[in-house]
């Protein structure tokens, strides 16, 4: 009898005894070595401990090294049902808990199999072999290639804090050892920061707006634009403040009129009991016209004000009259654009001249095509009404988000402790090579067309060839528009390196996986309001990571060393020395102050908060108040001083796509185009309850799930003629796309309108496949992947048609979360 | 023994044993090497063994009984069939690495009790609970293994010891309580490898292993 050969799986250990940690674990037999995660032990005593999130500040109760529950912090006004997800994401089952690899690529090598990107055969590689692997992907490629084929446009929220932002570690990194082709601006509002620098000179959708109470003290009447401050509050860059309510309640209790034009009845609108106007989708800038229109034919606009503050209304005139195009832009033009009544139209314009007005808009109607016209009409009809920079009256692009209305404390600033740096230029980048950094909604088409032409804010640029990609703390299989066009182009990348703390889609079309931690596994520091600067928090390590996760700056100082930058990388610093310095930059320019700061230690170990005073000058704030006192002086920085209604540098560019002033453009999908082939807008706003993607994998989705699909609102009436009932699982489609979602049948939004909220995780049928189903919902399935215009080259998610059916037949279950509860 | 010695699906007919059967060390061999198969993916040296053999560790002594027999032949197919052992290594390590390392989403089985309890998430009440039951024997997990002690391999392995050992004290914890704890939630766990695992290797061997606590546990009732 021959004897067996002695089995290795029976001899592998996963205990050992409290005592011999060390010697008993070198004869584990185990796969994978020793962790430096894992021995790094940061977990704290048992107790609560102030932490901090995207959603929320909050106490973290840690039980036995374990994040075992959380309540919000109790300064916080109202906090939003999304904190449950900072507790939840961290023990997720859809946690990347080691580093992976794709096996085809490990076998083979960089760019095989890309068909098999999706399919979701990966390999456990140890930290070691991962991240050699990566450092000889960055190695290979600036060497055979150079910086022009590496992609680190990386973009997205990623993790609070103002130490951890591995966007910023990549790109550093990078920078060391060569370069890399980066991105510009984002999938927000791209269209706004194209054109606003031309009309007012600045982004102007940024930083403190004229406060709430300015507006309370003095507002006639509030017109929201496609704008939601109740639902985009909830999150920040920072830590939400949440006082975005206590305006709405004391709007309410003012009785404060407001019109919202939108094509859903927000809760903004019910709170306020406010005038619903349902637009029809794509037709702000029609609207705007017709509004403007009538103040010029009504003689209700300010022609002091047009002529001592803006420039070329006299052309833009003759555009309202249609004295070239014969096509005056009249209520009843508008009316038959917008499907609101002409009178309505007239009404409204009137009424903003009545009293003191303030019109606020949101970022739908520039994230569609030629997305730089309504920004720039809209500004263009406040600065006919002529209350720009009095207290109350205008316009706000921005109070949707970080609470911009809100006073602002006498807090130091909090400045990020990493920069990105100066390109080392180890290799000379020609310029036949292509552009150093490509506006990010265009990363698809620079994949899909290298060595091509584009245009960009009136210049010509090359698209690079890209051989490697970088992602690391975003998701671009959520946010980029046409993802089958996406998963084509993605074929096209030798190497896909994503950096995160969830298998999000973009995780499951990487070749190399590598794990991260979460805010809670490592130290950082943030504040509390990007405008109110209410608080700084220290964000300490409540626990150890997760499996083998890492801290982000860990890796890249790792990746640093094996690409012999790492002395300069790290500049010797921990990741903690870097807390205590964003911190001490902070308290010495409190020090300058006087503002009262504990010293670095007190902070860390025993307050945890640095909360400051918000002085009684704040309250009100009136903005372009200075330019409206003084155009000359406090002139606007633009080519005029001016606002700009007609701008000759746009005019110089001559693009037939963004004309230069405000005009209608008649976009290439609509609910007005003749072609009714798929019937139904499609309005991919921001979720209620996610910041874009992030929490779609955690408890928090049980609060607004269908059928355990992402919710799609349709209107009564589209649902009755579609045999459609609340709770169907539905299958929405187009001819880019389809996805099934769980109906919500409701008067809340107008006919023709379905919404289908954005950040929806992508749940392919068959990975890494055009055309698949996505199983749960995500509407970039369906959405065009075209430029707003050649200015900004910004997202056109809003520009969408589709149709919606009833699915029939057993629905195939949704994959993309893990909900083991169902074996 | 080798693969020529293994009974035949024709004996094992005949050969139904009882939990009781099993001697305590045989048993807690049989933890010891599942513990082995669900704790990490399987090497090259380890699948060229299996081959070699023909035949599992100590986990064969359940072939004899054919509650066990007809998985145990279907597991070890699994490992026989492919043509070689590269061939074989791939696909177990690509079975292991979709069912158990999160990468399939649901259509995976997570190898943690928190898993199946509650909500589903990770890091939950079993966390702790098992931490308390390793530091009661002065245990805890070994280095390099970065799991919660939730895992199914390290509740595997300290039932292997507690079976082994028997009670240490009137303090200690008992391998039976630990043994029916493990089957309120291994047979979810089982049936997600059930409908998941394409390398036919690890749905088997959970359903060997819910059995066989399922059997432990009819075993104590008696």
């Amino acid at each position: 009898m021959m004897e067996l050969e002695k089995m290795r799986v029976s001899r592998r250990r996963f205990l050992q005894t409290a005592s011999a940690a060390a010697a008993l674990g070198a004869m584990s037999g185990l796969p994978f070595g020793w962790s430096a995660a894992r021995a790094a032990t940061g977990a704290l005593p048992d107790g609560e401990y102030l932490q901090a999130s995207h959603w929320g500040a909050f106490w973290a109760k840690i039980e036995n090294g374990r994040f075992v529950s959380l309540r919000p912090w109790e300064k916080d006004p109202h906090p939003s049902p999304q904190l449950l997800g900072a507790w939840d994401q961290v023990y997720s089952p859809t946690r990347i808990r080691y580093p992976m690899v794709r096996r085809a690529w490990l076998e083979k090598g960089p760019g095989a199999s890309p068909e098999t990107r999706g399919a979701g055969d990966f390999v456990r590689v140890t930290w070691e072999q991962a991240l050699d692997l990566v450092a000889g992907e960055i190695k290979r490629v600036q060497t055979d290639f150079g910086p022009w084929s590496i992609y680190t446009g990386t973009y997205g929220w990623g993790p609070i804090g103002r130490v951890g932002n591995p966007q910023t570690m990549l790109k550093r990194l990078m920078n060391l050892t060569g370069g890399s082709v980066v991105s510009s601006s984002n999938y927000s509002k791209a269209g706004i920061e194209a054109i606003m620098p031309y009309v007012v000179g600045s982004f102007d959708a940024e930083g403190p707006q004229t406060s709430h109470q300015t507006i309370l003290d003095n507002t006639d009447l509030i017109v929201f634009w496609a704008c939601d401050p109740l639902k985009n509050n909830q999150i920040s860059a920072a830590i939400p403040d949440h006082g975005e309510y206590g305006w709405f309640e004391a709007m309410k209790k003012a009785g404060k009129a407001a019109v919202f034009i939108d094509p859903v009845r927000t809760e903004g609108c019910k709170i306020l009991d406010a005038e619903w106007l349902p637009v029809r989708p794509h037709s702000d800038v029609a609207l705007a016209l017709g509004m403007a229109h009538t103040l010029l034919v009504e003689n209700l606009h300010d022609e002091e004000f047009l002529a001592n503050y803006t420039t070329g209304f006299e052309i833009f005139a003759q555009y309202l009259l249609g004295e070239k195009d014969g096509t005056p832009k009249t209520a009843e033009w508008a009316s038959a654009l917008c499907e609101l009544p002409a009178e309505t139209i007239r009404d409204l314009a009137r009424r903003l001249t009545k009293g003191r007005s303030m019109l606020v808009s949101g970022w739908t109607p520039q994230r569609q095509q030629y997305g730089e016209q309504f920004p720039w009409a809209f500004v263009t009809l406040a600065a006919m009404v002529g209350q720009v920079g009095l207290p109350g009256g205008g316009f706000c692009q921005r109070y949707h988000l970080d609470n911009a209305g809100t006073p602002t404390a006498n807090a130091p600033g909090l400045a990020g402790s990493l920069q990105i740096g100066k390109r080392k230029e180890i290799k000379e980048w020609p310029k036949e090579k292509g552009t150093t950094t490509i506006p990010c909604a265009r990363v698809v088409d620079m994949l899909l067309h290298p060595g091509t032409t584009y245009e960009h804010n009136g210049s010509t640029h090359v698209y690079p060839d890209i051989k490697l990609c970088y992602w690391a703390g975003g998701n671009p299989f959520h946010h980029h528009q046409d993802r089958n066009r996406m998963v084509e182009a993605w074929a096209k990348i030798e190497t896909f390196v994503v950096q995160d703390l969830q298998w999000t889609a973009t995780a499951r079309h990487a070749d190399i996986v590598l794990p991260a931690t979460s805010s809670v596994e490592r130290n950082d520091i943030e504040r509390v309001g990007v405008v109110s600067r209410k608080a700084i928090v220290a964000m300490k390590q409540l626990i150890d990571p997760v499996f083998e996760a890492r801290n982000d700056y860990d890796i890249f100082v790792e990746l640093a060393r094996r690409l012999g930058v790492e002395p300069e990388f790290s500049e010797g610093k921990s990741e903690l020395d870097r807390v205590r310095e964003v911190y001490e930059d902070a308290l010495r320019q409190a020090t300058a102050k006087k503002i009262p700061m504990p010293d670095f230690d007190t902070f860390w170990n025993k307050t945890g908060v640095v909360e400051f005073e918000i002085p009684e000058s704040a309250v009100r704030r009136t903005k372009y108040a200075d330019f409206r006192e003084d155009p000359v002086v406090d002139a606007l920085p633009t080519a005029s001083g001016r606002i700009e209604i007609y701008c000759k540098a746009i005019e110089k560019m001559g693009y037939d796509d963004c004309p230069p002033h405000p005009t209608w453009l008649e976009p290439v999908e609509w609910l007005g185009q003749r072609d009714r082939t798929f019937p139904l807008h499609v309005n991919s706003s921001h979720p209620q309850y996610r910041l874009h993607s992030q929490l779609n994998g955690t408890k928090v989705r049980e609060l607004y799930a269908v059928n355990d699909r992402e919710p799609c609102r349709i209107n009564t009436a589209d649902a009755a003629a579609r045999g459609i009932t609340t709770g169907d699982i539905v299958r929405v489609f187009n001819g880019r796309g389809q996805c099934l979602a769980g109906a919500v049948v409701t008067d809340d939004i107008r006919p023709g309108v379905i919404e289908l909220q954005e950040g929806a995780w992508y749940d392919p049928a068959e990975g890494g496949k055009p055309g698949t189903l996505c199983k749960y919902g995500d509407p970039n399935v369906l959405t065009p992947d075209i430029p707003t215009s050649k200015l900004g080259q910004a997202t056109s998610a809003h520009t969408c048609m589709a149709e919606v059916e009833l699915y029939k037949g057993t629905a195939p279950a949704v994959t993309v979360f893990d909900t083991p509860a169902r074996a | 023994m080798s693969r020529a010695t293994l009974p035949s699906a024709h004996n094992t007919e005949t050969l139904t044993m009882s939990y009781r059967s099993f001697p305590a060390p045989v048993l807690a061999d049989v933890y010891g090497e599942l513990a082995g198969y669900f704790g990490a993916a399987l090497d090259y040296d380890d699948v060229h063994t299996l081959r070699l053999n023909g035949a599992f560790g100590p986990l064969q002594a359940l072939a004899a009984d054919p509650r066990y027999a007809p998985d145990l032949r279907c597991a070890l197919d699994a490992v026989l069939a492919p043509v070689s052992d590269d061939e074989a290594t791939v696909l177990l390590n690509r079975g292991y690495c979709q069912l158990f390392l999160g990468i399939g989403g649901a259509a995976g089985a997570p190898p943690f009790e928190s898993a199946y309890r509650g909500a589903g998430r990770l890091f939950q009440e079993p966390v702790g609970a098992m931490a308390a039951l390793l530091a009661a024997c002065g245990l805890q997990t070994a280095d390099g293994f970065v799991e919660p002690p939730d895992h199914i391999a390290v509740e595997l392995s300290l039932l292997a010891r507690l079976t082994r050992d028997g009670a240490a004290g009137a303090d200690a914890p008992d391998a039976a309580a630990l043994r029916e704890r493990m089957a309120e939630w291994v047979p979810a766990f089982a049936r997600g490898c059930a409908r998941y695992d394409r390398s036919l290797f690890y749905a088997p061997l959970a359903a060997v292993l819910a059995t066989l606590l399922d059997d432990g546990a009819r075993a104590l009732a008696a």
